[in-house]
C-alpha cells in the first residue's frame, strides 16, 4: 500500500515537474510574443504615419497635376492661336479703315466725312519667335485669359491730306470717228470707254461724250463716248411676191434690192423664192436685200452628131449662148462629139454650152495612137492601112462605123486580104478610140 | 468649345472692316437724316407766304467731329483666299460687340476688350469743279 502510495507521489511529482518545465517553456514563448506585439505596434505606428504623409503628398500632386493642366489647355490655346506679324496686323487694321471710309461716302451727301485719327487698344500676346521677330497673337473669343496675361498695344493712325492731283481739259472729240476720239482721249491721260446709240448719224461717229467736252478732270478719268451705230428695221417677207412689187415693199421698210439672181423652180416664174437677210430678222436701215426670183428653165437641144453651124444656130435659137468649142481628131470629122451641158438638162437663159467638134484625122495623131498601142506594131498595122479601112468602109458617120464593128473578123480578113485575123481585132479597136 | 461659345462665334462675329463700314455709314445715314428735315423744314417756309415774306430760311445742320469709342473683343481667323487658282491664307480680324449681357452670360472680362477710338470730321466740299 505504502509502495502504491510513493509511486503516485513519485508520479505526480514527476508530472509536477513535466508541467513545471512547460509552464516556464510557455512563459518565455509569452514573453517572445509579447515582445513581438510591441515590435508591431511601432512598426504599425510608423506606417500609419507614413500613410498619412503620403495621402498628403498625393493630394499635393493631384493638385499639382490639376494646375499643370490647365496650364496646358492655356498653352495649347495660346499654340493655336494664330501668329500675326505687326506689318499684317498693320495691313488688317488699313484694310478696316479703307472700308470705314467707304461707309463714310457710301452716299452722295452734302456733307463729306473723313476719318482724321484712328486709335486702337489692342490686347494682345507679344511673343518672339525663333528668328527674334515679333509677333502678335490675339485671344480666341471663347477663351478665357486673364487680362493681365495680356500685353496693350495702343496705336493711333491719322489720315494724311492727299495732295491736290492735278486735273485735264476733257478734248473735245464729237464728231470724230470711234478710233482717232479713242486716240485723243488716251493720248490726253485720260481712259475711254464706248457705248452705242442707234443714230442717223455715220457708222462709228462719235455723237456724245460724259464728262463733256473741256470739263476739268483728274488724270485717267473714263471718259464716255456715245457712238452712232445705225438705225435698224425689220426685214419684210417678200418671198411670193413679184420684183416690182417686192421692191416697193422693200422701199417703204427703208430697205432697198440687192442682187438678184434667177433660180430654176417649180413656181411661177418672176416670183421671188427667196431673201437675204431672211424676213424678220433685222438689218440696217438702208441696206440691201438680196433676191432670188424663180424661173423655168431651158432644156439644152442635143448637138451630137450635128454640124458645128447647125449647133450654133440651135444654140442660139433656145436663147443660150454658145460657150468654148474645141476640136478633136475623129472618124467622124465637122460633127459635134460631145457637149456640156448635156442635152435635156435645165439651164437658166443665156448659159453657155460648150462643145467638142470632130477634125480630120491626120498622120500625126494616128502615130500618136499607134505609140500607145503596141498590138499595131506587132501586127504590121500602119497609118495607111487604117486610112485605107476608113475610105473603103466609108467610116464618116456613126452608123457606119458601128456596122463595121459588128462585121465578123474573119469578113474583115477576107476584104482587106489581111495576114492573120487578129488583125481585124487590133483594127476594130483603133477605130474605137479614133471615135473622138 | 461649348454650344454657347459656338451662339457668339456665328452670331456675333463680323469682320472688323464691316463692323467698321456699318459704322460709317450709320453717320451718314444719321446726316442723310438731317438734311432731309432740313429740306422738309425749307419746303415748309417756301409754302408760307409771311415766313418766306421775311426771308427766313431752315437750317442746315452736319456732325462737324464724330468721336467713336468701340469696346469689342478682337480675334484673329485665318481666312483662305482663292486668288487666280491659287490659295492664300490671309489673316483677318474679327469682332463681337461687348455689351453687359454678353459679359454676364458668357463670364467674359471686360478688362480684357480691345478698344477703337475714332474721330470722324466733316470736311469743307472740294474746291475742284467735276465736269462743267
Amino acid at each position: 500500500m505504502g509502495e502504491e502510495k510513493e509511486k503516485v507521489i513519485t508520479d505526480l511529482k514527476s508530472t509536477i515537474s513535466e508541467l513545471q518545465n512547460r509552464l516556464v517553456a510557455h512563459s518565455s514563448e509569452i514573453d517572445m510574443l509579447r515582445q513581438e506585439v510591441s515590435r508591431l505596434k511601432t512598426e504599425k505606428f510608423t506606417l500609419l504615419k507614413d500613410k498619412e504623409l503620403l495621402t498628403k503628398e498625393n493630394k499635393f500632386l493631384k493638385d499639382q497635376i490639376t494646375k499643370l493642366e490647365a496650364e496646358k489647355k492655356v498653352l495649347d490655346e495660346q499654340i493655336q492661336r494664330p501668329k500675326v506679324s505687326p506689318e499684317n496686323l498693320m495691313l488688317s487694321f488699313k484694310d478696316a479703315m479703307v472700308r470705314m471710309e467707304a461707309g463714310l461716302k457710301s452716299e452722295k451727301m452734302r456733307v463729306d466725312y473723313t476719318l482724321k485719327t484712328f486709335d486702337v487698344e489692342l490686347k494682345a500676346n507679344i511673343n518672339l519667335d525663333k528668328e527674334n521677330k515679333l509677333f502678335i497673337q490675339m485671344p480666341f473669343l471663347s477663351e478665357l485669359v486673364p487680362p493681365e496675361n495680356l500685353s496693350v498695344l495702343k496705336f493711333s493712325i491719322s489720315a494724311v491730306p492727299k495732295s491736290r492731283v492735278p486735273l485735264i481739259t476733257v478734248p473735245n472729240v464729237i464728231g470724230r470717228m470711234k478710233d482717232s476720239a479713242m486716240e485723243i482721249i488716251e493720248t490726253a491721260g485720260l481712259k475711254a470707254s464706248v457705248t452705242e446709240k442707234p443714230s442717223s448719224s455715220p457708222k462709228g461717229m462719235v455723237i456724245g461724250q460724259d464728262p463733256e467736252a473741256y470739263s476739268e478732270v483728274p488724270a485717267e478719268t473714263e471718259i464716255v463716248l456715245t457712238i452712232a451705230k445705225p438705225e435698224t428695221v425689220k426685214v419684210p417677207n417678200i418671198i411670193g411676191m413679184e420684183k416690182n412689187i417686192a421692191i416697193k415693199v422693200l422701199e417703204s421698210s427703208q430697205l432697198s434690192a440687192g442682187k438678184t439672181e434667177e433660180r430654176i423652180s417649180d413656181a411661177a416664174p418672176g416670183i421671188i423664192i427667196s431673201q437675204n437677210p431672211q424676213p424678220d430678222t433685222t438689218a440696217e436701215v438702208g441696206s440691201k436685200v438680196d433676191i432670188v426670183i424663180s424661173t423655168k428653165g431651158i432644156e439644152v437641144p442635143n448637138l451630137i452628131g450635128k454640124t458645128e453651124e447647125k449647133a450654133k444656130e440651135l444654140i442660139k435659137k433656145n436663147n443660150l449662148l454658145v460657150g468654148s468649142v474645141s476640136y478633136s481628131p475623129s472618124l467622124f470629122h465637122g460633127r459635134v462629139l460631145s457637149q456640156t451641158p448635156s442635152a435635156g438638162v435645165k439651164v437658166l437663159p443665156e448659159t453657155s454650152v460648150n462643145f467638142k467638134v470632130g477634125k480630120e484625122v491626120s498622120i500625126e495623131d494616128l502615130t500618136k495612137l499607134f505609140a500607145s498601142f503596141p498590138e499595131a506594131k506587132k501586127f504590121g498595122i500602119d497609118p495607111q492601112l487604117i486610112f485605107y479601112v476608113i475610105k473603103t468602109f466609108e467610116i464618116n458617120t456613126r452608123k457606119n462605123l458601128d456596122e463595121f464593128l459588128k462585121l465578123s473578123d474573119k469578113t474583115i480578113q477576107e476584104k482587106l486580104k489581111l495576114k492573120a485575123a487578129d488583125m481585124a481585132i487590133a483594127i476594130k479597136e483603133i477605130l474605137k478610140r479614133l471615135k473622138g | 468649345m461649348t454650344n454657347a461659345e459656338k451662339v457668339i462665334e456665328d452670331v456675333l462675329i463680323d469682320p472688323l472692316e464691316k463692323i467698321l463700314f456699318h459704322v460709317g455709314r450709320g453717320i451718314v445715314t444719321a446726316q442723310m437724316e438731317l438734311d432731309k428735315n432740313s429740306l422738309a423744314t425749307q419746303i415748309l417756309i417756301d409754302n408760307d407766304k409771311d415766313l418766306s415774306k421775311f426771308g427766313v430760311q431752315a437750317p442746315w445742320y452736319h456732325f462737324a467731329e464724330t468721336n467713336l469709342e468701340l469696346k469689342m473683343a478682337l480675334s484673329m481667323h485665318e481666312i483662305v483666299e482663292k486668288k487666280a487658282g491659287k490659295s492664300i491664307n490671309k489673316y483677318r480680324i474679327y469682332g463681337a460687340p461687348m455689351n453687359a449681357n454678353y459679359s454676364n452670360s458668357f463670364n467674359y472680362d471686360v478688362a480684357g476688350v480691345s478698344i477703337i477710338k475714332a474721330k470722324i470730321v466733316s470736311i469743307p466740299p472740294k474746291t475742284e469743279v467735276k465736269g462743267t
